[in-house]
């Protein structure tokens, strides 16, 4: 898998390279539009990150350029602007998500893996860890065959889990991602708590293996080989 | 008080007290003249005695005025004196038209002395008043009656040149009332004729023009800067996030990490809103449209469902199927996700929220602890109770902030241990 990520934030850029690399991204990083402009026309991507405050030109022009070339590549918008309108405008030129500074790389990771597989396997998105089987499409969880019934909340928590294995999720990021940035940092723990103990209890009750880890301190962890 | 009926005012005053003060010198003078004429035909009877005596004829052969009385009596030589005028009061033996209870009239009274073949004769003539009296006190009305009329005219004609002249001001004055430092429009104010009227608009619009671009510049300021720190903020939380990663982190470490992370969402946090208000601030938000509020609130309550379950709050929603609100929709989600988050936060375990929504008004209400703080201040920034660690501080002032920009007036008030919002458009 190939991404590219433009960002003109030095630091910002080495963190998320650092962060998809360990998940098994191959990664290239332009720093500026004229760079990120050369690389689009070189070579191709799976998908490309794109801040829109970018020396030399702004990152809304590279995804006219991408969708000019027909590329199938997933863009994803990550602006430190978060107006609605840079949003609309983002999206209406074809980009595929919008993420607005300050995000988790957890976060961002989960959104690059969605939008990959809805890209790459055309609408057959289902997600095989073990003997869990997901098929995100209908929101559906099976254990062994078995189905695994989950409210809304667990369902997006298990899938969020699952799409960071095996990495240590903060409370905070977790807590984003499930109810947005409205939330009261002394009662995440509470709810996650809540959330978890009754994924982990559905799971096993299936027949499946716990596999979410307390990370004491910090948040939680969904291992797997 | 106008400055118009002040001025009217202190006329009026100052008018009275000179028409008291005119009125006395008046009468003053009047009767001065009048006296003078009185005893100068006095001194004429005098005269025409002494013409009688020099003729050898007796002075009861003589003929005076009918309301004249002289009296002519010898007296020893030593008595004699000089000319004296006196004002005596009595009544006239022949005045039958008034009655007892008539006070003595006032006569003037000439008291002389005059020799005639070595007899000293003492010659009083006396001549009733009440007439000149009469005379001087119509002429004193008379004087007040005119005095009256001129300066009540010059008090109209007063009031009428100033209100033409203070028009102008009065002008100026209702622009600047109507004038908004937001709205981003220099003040205009129209020309006139009057010079200090003038130097009036050309120091206001100056004025309002550098006060425009600081204000500007203030609030270009907030959103720059808010906006620089992001990047920051999000390196700092990104190299968390790699951080944690890393094996072998001690529980002890994580704790730290988990600290600062805490510290680098909360800081984002307050960025994020102060980012959103100065942005609220600019209007950029201004794609106004009718917006249904059922369904907004509903699912803005569906977002809450988890806290508000777990913090066991009895939670009362009521909004009428045609309440609609006319504001951007970006606007009125915060606007409405905020008044809830404020409820379920600031509430007590096992508390109660109360929404009621109608067309033209909103009123939410949940139990809470009373504010440590004034009431008035709760919209304002960073105002938050001391024990509440929760929360950036900024999430009324953006309420506050949308409710301006909306024409949507909010009230505040604390009845019967619950907090009451009361928003109507």
């Amino acid at each position: 898998m190939k991404v590219l990520i433009i960002e003109d934030n030095k630091e910002l850029s080495q963190s998320m390279e650092a962060y998809l690399q360990s998940e098994g991204y191959l990664c290239e990083v332009a720093m500026d539009f004229d760079s990120a402009e050369e690389k689009i026309g070189l070579y191709s991507y799976d998908c490309i990150l794109i801040d829109i405050g970018l020396p030399g030109g702004s990152g809304l022009e590279l995804v006219q350029l991408l969708k000019n070339k027909r590329s199938q590549t997933g863009i994803i918008i990550i602006s430190a602007k978060g107006s609605v309108d840079d949003r609309i405008a983002g999206l209406d030129l074809g980009s595929d998500d919008y993420l607005p500074k300050p995000f988790h790389l957890s976060e961002l990771s989960a959104r690059m893996k969605a939008l990959i597989r809805r890209k790459n396997f055309e609408g057959n998105t289902e997600i095989r860890l073990e003997e869990m089987h997901i098929d995100p499409s209908a929101q559906r969880v099976t254990i062994n065959g078995q189905e695994l019934v989950l409210t809304k909340k667990e369902y997006d928590l298990l899938l969020y889990f699952v799409m960071n294995k095996n990495r240590v999720l903060t409370k905070n990021s977790i807590a984003e991602h499930l109810w947005g940035d409205n939330m009261d940092q002394a009662d995440e723990f509470d709810f996650i708590y809540t959330h978890i103990k009754n994924l982990r209890k559905k799971i096993i009750e299936k027949g499946g293996k716990d596999r979410l880890e307390t990370v004491y301190g910090m948040g939680y962890k969904y291992s797997s080989s | 008080m106008k400055l118009l009926q002040r001025a009217t005012l202190y006329y009026a005053i100052v008018f009275l007290v000179l028409l008291m003060v005119l009125s006395g010198f008046f009468y003053g003078i009047i009767q001065f003249f009048f006296l003078k004429s009185l005893d100068e035909s006095l001194l004429r009877e005098k005269q025409k005695v002494d013409y009688s005596f020099s003729a050898n004829k007796h002075p009861d052969q003589l003929v005076f005025d009918a309301d004249e009385e002289v009296e002519i009596r010898p007296v020893p030589l030593q008595e004699k004196q000089a000319d004296s005028y006196h004002t005596i009061y009595f009544k006239d033996e022949w005045d039958t038209t008034s009655s007892l209870q008539v006070e003595s009239e006032p006569h003037r009274e000439l008291v002389t002395f005059l020799e005639h073949k070595d007899t000293l004769y003492k010659l009083t003539i006396r001549k009733s008043m009440i007439e000149s009296e009469d005379l001087l006190s119509s002429i004193v009305l008379i004087e007040i009656l005119v005095l009256l009329i001129l300066m009540g005219s010059f008090l109209l004609v007063n009031v009428w040149i100033s209100k033409r002249l203070w028009k102008s001001f009065y002008e100026v004055l209702n622009k600047i009332k109507k004038y908004n430092l937001s709205s981003g429009d220099a003040l205009v104010l129209e020309k006139s004729s009057i010079r200090e009227f003038e130097d009036l608009n050309s120091v206001l619009q100056t004025m309002s023009a550098r006060i425009q671009k600081d204000y500007r510049v203030q609030k270009q300021f907030t959103e720059n800067a808010s906006h620089e720190l992001q990047t920051p903020l999000m390196v700092i939380r990104s190299k968390i996030e790699l951080l944690i990663q890393r094996p072998n982190l001690s529980e002890d470490q994580m704790r730290l990490l988990q600290s600062i992370d805490n510290a680098s969402q909360k800081l984002s946090h307050i960025n994020k809103a102060l980012l959103l208000l100065s942005r609220i601030e600019n209007n950029q938000f201004s794609k106004n449209e009718k917006i249904l509020l059922q369904p907004l609130i509903s699912k803005i309550v569906e977002n809450f469902t988890d806290r508000v379950h777990l913090k066991k709050l009895n939670l009362e929603l009521n909004v009428a199927a045609d309440a609609m609100l006319n504001l951007d929709p970006t606007l009125a989600e915060i606007l409405f996700t905020n008044l809830i988050q404020n409820a379920v936060r600031h509430n007590f375990h096992g508390g109660s929220i109360k929404i009621v929504v109608r067309q033209g008004k909103a009123e939410f209400s949940n139990t809470g602890e009373v504010l440590d703080f004034d009431q008035q201040a709760v919209f304002e920034r960073f105002r938050k109770s001391i024990k509440s660690d929760e929360g950036t501080g900024l999430g009324l002032a953006i309420v506050k902030e949308i409710c301006n920009v909306g024409g949507i007036t909010i009230d505040y008030k604390y009845e019967s241990n619950q907090h009451f919002f009361i928003l109507t458009w």
